[in-house]
């Protein structure tokens, strides 16, 4: 049963994953908290089934011209480098650290966001709908 | 803003995207839509698709470390890989189409929710 249940966590994880969203915000914590794994395992899953999800996703995004191929190198160079370092760090700090530390930052960056988007909404409210452009 | 003074503010945003996904093995996609949106004026929808490229190879080497240290349990990585490309084929298709403001805010919550659950069941007050 629980393998059904892991099917249907990485269905929903995917999707928001697929649609840029930070789909693994929301896998780890349902990893850890209804499935009971440990904070290290859940970040590595999320990592590790990142990698498929992306390829399908930058295939549909590339054949509808939205994905910028001048930019985002330029972030991922210096990013790569330092996620290296910092993933054999957190292999090695305990996973109970880890996950209030994670936590901590979920609850961070969804205010950050919500701040952004009613910030949004406001200066955009006057002249009715504003889909990006 | 010069094309020079942006690349360097990508390099340095990249830099915190970077540490954030290594340590959090999640999080750097998030991080990474604003900085392209704000930065180089990408509209939503290319932000969004952008990053996700941006990702890839980022999470490739985030997982270096975890692979390392043996913390990895195969078995339930392939069942939740197979329910996240089916997922994440939806995700793509459904990014081309939709853009509920509802949606994001309840996703937001979410968030909210799991961080504060989290921190309570570890220090055992749930």
């Amino acid at each position: 049963m629980q393998v059904v249940w892991l099917i249907i966590a990485g269905f929903c994880g995917g999707i928001i994953a697929g649609m840029g969203m930070g789909g693994g915000t929301l896998l780890i914590p349902v990893l850890t908290l209804f499935f009971g794994f440990s904070q290290k395992l859940s970040q590595a899953i999320n990592l590790i089934v990142f990698l498929p999800v992306s390829i399908v996703s930058i295939f549909i995004y590339a054949k509808k011209r939205l994905i910028d191929f001048t930019v985002w190198w330029k972030v991922t160079l210096p990013a790569s480098l330092v996620a290296v370092v910092l993933s054999f760090f957190a292999a090695q700090v305990s996973s109970s650290f880890l996950r209030v530390a994670f936590a901590v930052f979920l609850i961070l960056i969804a205010v950050v966001q919500i701040v952004i988007f009613c910030y949004k909404k406001l200066k955009n409210g006057n002249s009715g709908r504003n889909n990006s452009k | 803003m010069k094309r020079k003074k942006k690349n360097w503010l990508l390099a340095a945003c990249g830099l915190i995207v970077g540490a954030v996904n290594g340590l959090f093995g999640a999080g750097g996609g998030m991080l990474v839509v604003p900085v392209f949106s704000i930065v180089e004026k990408l509209e939503q929808k290319k932000s969004h698709a952008t990053a996700v490229i941006t990702m890839l190879p980022i999470c490739l080497f985030s997982s270096i470390g975890y692979l390392a240290s043996g913390v990895v349990e195969f078995k339930p990585l392939i069942f939740v890989m197979m329910g996240s490309i089916v997922g994440g084929l939806v995700g793509a298709f459904a990014l081309c189409k939709i853009k509920n403001d509802f949606l994001v805010i309840i996703f937001y919550i979410l968030m909210i929710f799991a961080g504060v659950f989290s921190i309570l069941k570890q220090y055992n007050v749930i």
